[in-house]
């Protein structure tokens, strides 16, 4: 180029023009998803659990802070173990489905009743298990998911003593089977 | 969005909230809300004969709750029992609670200490509905000796934060 002034001039439109090389990377920390709202939080939330159905171990994992906390029946673990968890579930499992049930909501704090189904890729047998959760966002992503249920239903329902209600994400266990003496304590 | 939340004991929310000063954010008006704040802390004596229950192991009513209290057979299996460490959140009329129930076996002399997280509905301030998510195999592996029981303070967690004992997460 001839022209020196034309030459800063250009250069300086290029750098300033949206879209240009320099301003395109993205972000070194991406931010956070949009959760400003309870319809937002609802959303977000059901988001992450069907990441579990679509095998979307990546989806899942990008839902939790660095220093998050996943507590259910059997143990606790961190974010670096949360992937292993995910894929362990899956190579024992199949068919994954889960059915989402309504929500207590109070700013970044959540409560919420869903139900887990899954297909023993061993023996076959179904399971479907009314869950608790109670969970904390922070910064948008999740930072505590805590499960509640119980570690004897799904053996029962294996052994067809417990049905399955399926597509009910609203109970601890299937609806319609009443408490008796047996497990009471 | 009308909810609260209220990581203390019920009856002492109102008092919380006084203390922060209450002008910018008055009492909530929510059932569930005054519920907690009022009627929760004796909440067994507030259900509705309308009550509808559900834990892991199966749902009940008035009618069958009164059913398996009158059978021959009915005894009571724990003693002592309490609840501690509840954390509450509300929305409308409807709150979960997350705490710790303790109890003494009455023929063993063992103790359990398991978390749970209940979810309640409130209509005209008594309990309509109950329905309580919780492992209870806890209680049994305590009572083995095969988990410990959780600290006083500890927050409640489906499993108790101590336990060396782990199960693969859905078996």
């Amino acid at each position: 180029m001839k022209n020196p002034l034309l030459s800063l001039a250009l250069l300086a439109a290029i750098a300033a023009a949206p879209g240009t090389a320099a301003e395109s990377k993205p972000p070194a920390v991406p931010p956070p998803p949009l959760v400003e709202t309870r319809e937002q939080l609802v959303a977000f939330v059901t988001r992450v659990l069907q990441t579990w159905e679509q095998g979307d171990s990546a989806g899942f994992l990008a839902a939790f802070t660095d220093d998050a906390v996943f507590a259910f029946p059997g143990g606790r673990v961190g974010k670096t173990e949360l992937g292993a968890l995910f894929a362990d579930l899956h190579a024992r499992k199949r068919d994954v489905k889960v059915y989402i049930g309504p929500f207590i909501v109070l700013g970044n704090e959540f409560a919420l009743r869903y139900q887990f189904a899954c297909t023993d890729r061993v023996t076959g047998r179904r399971q479907a298990l009314g869950t608790g959760v109670r969970g904390t966002l922070r910064d948008g992503k999740i930072v505590m998911f805590k499960e509640y249920w119980d570690g004897l239903i799904a053996a029962e329902q294996a052994e067809g003593k417990i049905p399955l209600d399926e597509g009910n994400p609203l109970f601890p266990i299937a609806s319609g089977y009443m408490m008796t003496p047996d497990r009471v304590n | 969005m009308k909810s609260s939340i209220l990581i203390l004991a019920g009856a002492t929310c109102a008092v919380a909230w006084a203390a922060s000063g209450g002008a910018a954010n008055p009492p909530a008006t929510d059932s569930a809300t005054v519920f907690i704040n009022t009627l929760e802390a004796a909440w067994w004596k507030h259900k509705s004969p309308e009550i509808q229950e559900a834990y892991p192991f199966g749902h009940s009513n008035a009618a069958n709750n009164a059913a398996l209290a009158a059978r021959p057979d009915a005894k009571s299996v724990s003693k002592d029992w309490f609840l501690r460490n509840k954390r509450f959140l509300a929305e409308g009329d409807w709150y979960a609670v997350e705490w710790h129930y303790g109890a003494t076996n009455v023929a063993t002399g063992r103790k359990q200490l398991e978390s749970s997280l209940s979810f309640a509905r409130i209509k005209d301030q008594k309990l309509e509905t109950w329905i309580e998510f919780f492992d209870d195999t806890v209680g049994e592996l305590q009572m083995a000796g095969k988990l410990p029981l959780p600290a006083a303070e500890e927050e409640p967690l489906p499993w108790p934060a101590k336990a060396t004992l782990s199960r693969v997460y859905r078996p």
